[in-house]
């Protein structure tokens, strides 16, 4: 007999002793040996398994029944009884097994069905920490809703019959599903979220099974929906309590991309992986090997918003240059936006000569994030309005005009706007950089609460920035200095005052905390009333610069 | 009997064996996998109870079961005879896989089966056919001492096991 068959040889009694519950420990500890050090070892144990767990659900095959009669009747009688009360049905007992090798004892139970038993089901099993999922037996019954789409941005369908609008269900079908172009979110009812990118093709097979064929998706699994699973042409994902990414090629290969959790790959029938977060895995049509490939953070677009038109690939901060130019906070910003602290408008040209405001507190319509904006004069009755729930502030006397205003810039500025002094800090020109530019007398008021709604399940930590009056100024006698205050909720949380051209670096990371509602940015022009005749008004060449200024997300820990 | 609960019967009788080879494996003792199908049938009971539609019956009894046997590991987490958590996934990720080809490995084993002579048959049955049969029984009964009944009933697994793999490779299932 060869060393091969030997080792089957023992291999089988020992499986065969486990399954009968007669292992000594050592013989188990020599079996748990075999298969944890020999993949071939483990994959006979799990045929071997499976073969006798067939043979005893077919009592070795030898009336061709595929159940016990006994259990079924059994199982029957239970069903079939009132709720109230329990009933035990005892079937017949097993007997008790006799000493054939030396064995450990096990706990014999009783053969029964009772109903008063039955748990009630915990929806969670988030408990769960790697458990599978998978499925695909018996074809799913067609026609059964498992998912509602719930959002879409610039979605373009195929071959769909009524409208696809939100709110609009969807069922298993053997027919595919085409998104053209855009994106696309889905819910099931397992409360799994898929976000797909067009074009893209894939079908509903179940509440839990969705087929890409091709296209982008990505998978954000609770604990009660675990076991999530995404075929391709050449593989299965199966959730493991996670969040992924799978992208299908019309070419047949598939990338899987673990972002929270793990995973299993399957590719083709044979061989799988555990995918772990933070890693990539490919599966190619030809070979269907599974091969590491290198981690895009933000291949996949995780989340999106079409309120604010947001497109959420995992970003960590948001470019608040971006939101004052109007955006979602997720771009950046790509030419001069100016926007008027008088009026709320935007405008690609800038105000000049100095102005005043009519109105206190202006809303900016065409942002959903800017709550209002402002001309900051302290003259009138010493305080300012500075949100639209009518937070106050008491501003110095600002005089009330403004020129320039707020905008937003990249690249080199003067060629833009020969009035606009470039950002300079440290000697350097940042030219490459999001600048916020704020000139007095100005402020600014971000909704922060508006852009956590736009966001899931992050909150804003932090808002950091550096800048001041840029070296680029004239230190002429119309010397800049300037007041700058960032206020939360019209509380103070940074401030520097009579901010000169020496000296006039500002560096902050604020703390947000989650119940914070309102972001503040004051500018005014540093006037005081003991200061001695100025040549020019105390608003000119109040050229405010802050540098790719940021918001900071973290995930929301409920 | 209600009707949803006749089909709830009908559904389980027809998936056990998937759901049943499934616990097998990951517990690796037949006594405790029994016990596991028991609360598995009957917490699958209470959820079809509650939603009377599943779109996959397979799925959720594989889903259940899962949770079944893990409930089962934490109970058991002093016994000597249990896989450590490392070895345990690897078993569970095979037997998911495992599980896909059951169909075609119930034909095959049907096969195999039938090109046993017919003692080895009915030795077989007599493992299977009564779950508490121990091997001293049947030693008895085929008249042999019960350490031969014990590696030539296991010999006779073997056989069976090498065979259905052949079977799957020959038809290009494997």
């Amino acid at each position: 007999m060869s060393e091969t068959q030997n080792k089957y040889g023992l291999l089988s009694q020992l499986i065969q002793g486990l399954l009968s519950g007669e292992l000594t420990d050592v013989e188990f500890q020599h079996l748990n040996q075999m298969l944890s050090k020999d993949p071939k070892c483990l994959q006979y144990y799990i045929e071997y398994t499976t073969l006798w767990g067939l043979l005893d659900e077919t009592n070795g095959f030898s009336d061709d029944k595929d159940l016990s009669p006994g259990y079924a009747a059994a199982l029957m009688q239970a069903l079939a009884d009132e709720e109230r009360t329990a009933k035990t049905i005892t079937l017949p007992k097993k007997q008790e097994p006799q000493e054939l090798i030396q064995k450990v004892e096990r706990k014999r139970s009783e053969y029964k069905i009772n109903r008063g038993s039955l748990l009630t089901i915990a929806a969670s099993i988030a408990a769960i920490v790697s458990i599978i999922l998978f499925v695909r037996f018996a074809p799913p019954s067609k026609g059964v809703q498992v998912a509602v789409l719930v959002d879409t941005i610039n979605a373009k369908w195929a071959d769909v019959d009524g409208t696809m609008q939100n709110g609009t269900p969807l069922a298993t079908s053997t027919k595919s599903m085409l998104l053209r172009e855009g994106y696309a979110e889905l819910v099931f009812n397992t409360n799994a979220r898929v976000v797909i990118e067009g074009p893209a093709e894939f079908q509903l097979l179940a509440e839990d099974v969705v087929c890409l064929n091709y296209g982008k998706l990505y998978a954000t699994v609770p604990p009660e929906a675990i076991g999530f699973t995404v075929n391709t042409h050449t593989a299965k994902v199966i959730d493991l309590g996670t969040e992924f990414g799978v992208q299908a090629d019309l070419s047949g290969d598939t990338i899987l991309q673990v972002v929270k959790g793990k995973t299993t790959l399957v590719a083709g029938k044979k061989s799988s992986v555990q995918v772990d977060k933070g890693t990539a895995k490919k599966v190619l049509r030809s070979t269907l090997n599974i091969a590491p490939v290198q981690y895009d953070d933000r291949l996949f677009v995780r989340h999106i918003n079409s309120t604010t038109r947001s497109l959420w690939h995992g970003e960590t901060v948001l470019n608040l240059a971006d939101i004052v130019g109007g955006g979602n906070g997720l771009g950046n910003v790509h030419s001069f936006i100016g926007l008027n602290p008088s009026t709320g408008h935007y405008s690609s040209s800038i105000v000049q000569r100095a102005q005043s405001s009519k109105n206190p507190y202006n809303p900016v319509p065409d942002s959903k994030f800017i709550d209002g904006v402002f001309v900051p004069d302290g003259a009138q009755d010493g305080e300012i309005v500075i949100s639209s729930l009518n937070d106050r502030f008491p501003c110095p006397d600002a005089r009330g005009n403004f020129s320039h205003g707020i905008s937003v810039f990249t690249g080199d500025i003067e060629k833009q706007h020969k009035t606009i002094r470039p950002a300079v800090f440290g000697g350097h020109n940042y030219t490459d950089n999001q600048i916020v530019m704020i000139h007095s007398n100005a402020g600014i008021t971000f909704d922060l609460q508006a852009i956590r709604q736009s966001l899931p399940a992050l909150d804003i930590t932090h808002f950091k920035a550096f800048g001041g009056l840029s070296e680029a100024l004239s230190a002429e006698a119309n010397f800049p200095d300037v007041d700058f205050w960032v206020l939360v909720d019209g509380q103070i949380r940074y401030e520097k005052q009579a901010l000169k051209l020496k000296g006039s670096e500002v560096f902050f990371n604020i703390e947000i905390n989650p119940q914070d509602r309102f972001l503040t940015l004051i500018v005014t022009d540093g006037f005081r009333r003991t200061d001695p005749p100025r040549a020019f008004p105390a608003w000119h060449n109040d050229f405010f610069y802050l540098v790719d200024p940021e918001l900071s997300l973290a995930e929301t820990l409920d | 009997m209600p009707e949803h609960a006749d089909l709830f019967v009908r559904q389980l009788m027809l998936h056990r064996k998937r759901i049943y080879s499934f616990i097998l494996t990951l517990v690796g003792n037949t006594s405790d996998a029994d016990d596991i199908m028991q609360d598995t049938a009957a917490l699958m009971w209470e959820k079809y109870a509650q939603t009377e539609e599943i779109s996959n019956f397979a799925a959720l009894g594989m889903r259940v079961a899962h949770f079944k046997v893990l409930e089962f590991r934490k109970h058991q987490y002093e016994s000597k005879l249990q896989f450590n958590n490392e070895l345990f996934d690897s078993v569970l990720g095979g037997a998911v896989i495992m599980n896909e080809t059951l169909d075609d490995r119930f034909e095959a084993m049907k096969k195999c089966l039938s090109k046993l002579d017919k003692k080895s048959r009915q030795l077989i049955q007599m493992r299977h056919q009564q779950k508490g049969q121990t091997i001293r029984d049947i030693a008895a009964a085929i008249k042999m001492p019960p350490h031969t009944a014990y590696k030539h009933i296991a010999s006779l697994h073997d056989k069976l096991v090498r065979c259905v793999q052949r079977t799957l490779r020959e038809e290009g299932l494997l």
